[in-house]
């Protein structure tokens, strides 16, 4: 690795997307490999469906792409991201709803190979079947509890964003983002109850 | 990506957000920026083909009804130019000049015409019982003379305005005289370009018959009020001439047709008429 990748490399987002927006296409595609798999779990949360969080991460970021000059440096690069990205998950689910459609198989990674690792090593079988299906179990109470709480408890339990990116992502005020969270956590306590008190 | 510094005592005392946090992290395929490049270039191309107008129309908020509006208010001024063309173009412009042909020669009237004025002359000549001084041969022949006085004062009108001859024969001229000023303007207007030929050629026929049963009918108005001492005249040769006449208009113009079913009831009268009087001629024999 040269110094000059690897002073690329170190740039923040603002820096690698200013420089993207003066026409230096290797910070987009820097960008790209820092955000895909955020950007893929995070619809894949959202929305329920592999296929469906994969064609908006891609969709996300050919956004990012054409409209770069759209970002202004007054807010974080991922608080703009993930604004189209939430926008697009919407999208996506209202236009699921509408059609009906459903996912024959539910992939969690590619070719249907779960990629996270295995943390109890005494019967790795059984704990990765658990896992698996309190994931499961996790992602249909997600899917069903609704969207504004949905995206308020990915974004801020899963994808670990602040109170104030998430107000800046949802176009939400402090005590309403606070409030359905609250309502989402309960809602979602309700129907994990049985996993939480494993815990 | 956290700032809040609360995260780690909230994490520890609510399970959900334990539990949420133990979730596999779900990754993008190995595929993913392949994919993604191969989107990037391909819609660029197709933005270039059918967007590139837009480059010329600067950015604006329109709403999304805009482009309808437009497009109707488009047609109904493009229909109301295309009918007010319509409407601009005099109907008389659009009636031919009767001799407007340089290289053909100008189709003569149509001999029941001429025929009809020579008979009529012959005819107030075989009725030397006739007085003129009643005017019962010449009021009738004056009245269609009268009606050919306007054929010609319609002829020699159209060339009028580029010769500037008089239009008006003097009374009693007939319709020799008519055709005769068809021919002088005729000889007149070959001076004049004419731009379609063709046309004029083809109307000419028709408008002529329609104009001799125009003629017709008007002379048969006026023969319905003629008082009854008119009677002498030779009507049966003139409703057969005249119905000939109208016979052959009326395959032509509707007003013809028209007009020769008057004739036929005019006909019937003037038959009735002299029944009642109790004389013996009878016309059509």
């Amino acid at each position: 690795m040269s110094p000059q990748q690897t002073a690329v490399r170190e740039r923040t987002d603002e820096e690698l997307i200013d420089a993207f927006q003066r026409g230096d296409a290797q910070a987009f595609n820097i960008l790209v490999g820092r955000y895909k798999d955020q950007l893929v779990n995070f619809a894949y949360r959202f929305v329920g469906d592999f296929d469906a969080a994969d064609e908006v991460a891609q969709e996300t970021l050919i956004r990012v792409y054409r409209k770069k000059h759209a970002y202004k440096p007054v807010a974080r690069f991922s608080t703009w991201i993930y604004t189209i990205a939430t926008n697009l998950a919407k999208s996506e689910i209202r236009r699921r709803r509408r059609h009906a459609l459903f996912s024959l198989s539910r992939r969690q990674g590619s070719a249907g190979e779960s990629d996270y690792e295995i943390p109890d090593e005494r019967n790795p079988a059984d704990a990765q079947a658990a896992r698996s299906l309190e994931a499961e179990i996790i992602g249909k109470a997600l899917e069903s509890i609704p969207i504004k709480y949905r995206e308020v408890v990915v974004l801020r339990y899963i994808q670990e964003l602040s109170y104030e990116e998430i107000c800046e992502i949802t176009g939400m005020n402090m005590g309403t983002v606070k409030s359905r969270l609250n309502r989402a956590r309960l809602r979602l306590q309700e129907l994990l109850k049985d996993i939480a008190d494993d815990e | 990506m956290t700032s809040d510094e609360v995260r780690p005592a909230e994490e520890g005392q609510d399970p959900l957000r334990r539990a949420l946090k133990r979730l596999p992290p779900v990754k993008a395929a190995p595929d993913f920026e392949a994919r993604l490049q191969r989107r990037l270039g391909e819609p660029d191309r197709g933005e270039e083909r059918g967007l590139a107008w837009r480059k010329f129309i600067p950015a604006m908020r329109m709403p999304a009804f805009g482009y309808s509006l437009l497009a109707i208010v488009a047609v109904g001024f493009v229909s109301y130019y295309m009918f007010r063309r319509t409407e601009v173009a005099p109907p008389a412009n659009r009636e031919p000049v009767f001799p407007a042909q340089p290289n053909s020669a100008v189709v003569p009237p149509h001999p029941p015409v001429l025929k009809q004025g020579e008979a009529g002359s012959a005819a107030q000549s075989e009725s030397p019982g006739e007085s003129p001084a009643t005017g019962t041969a010449a009021g009738k022949y004056a009245v269609q003379s009268g009606a050919r006085r306007k054929e010609a004062d319609k002829a020699a009108q159209e060339p009028q305005a580029t010769d500037g001859r008089a239009a008006s024969p003097s009374v009693g001229e007939n319709s020799e005289n008519a055709v005769t000023a068809r021919k002088e303007a005729a000889a007149n207007a070959k001076d004049e370009v004419n731009p379609s030929p063709p046309k004029v050629e083809l109307r000419q026929n028709p408008r002529e018959e329609a104009e001799k049963s125009r003629t017709i009918s008007t002379q048969l108005k006026k023969a319905q009020g003629l008082p009854p001492a008119t009677s002498g005249i030779k009507r049966g040769d003139v409703y057969q001439q005249e119905f000939r006449v109208a016979a052959q208009a009326a395959s032509i113009d509707s007003t013809a047709i028209r007009d020769s079913l008057r004739l036929d009831s005019l006909k019937r009268e003037g038959q009735n008429r002299q029944l009642r009087r109790g004389k013996g001629k009878k016309p059509g024999a």
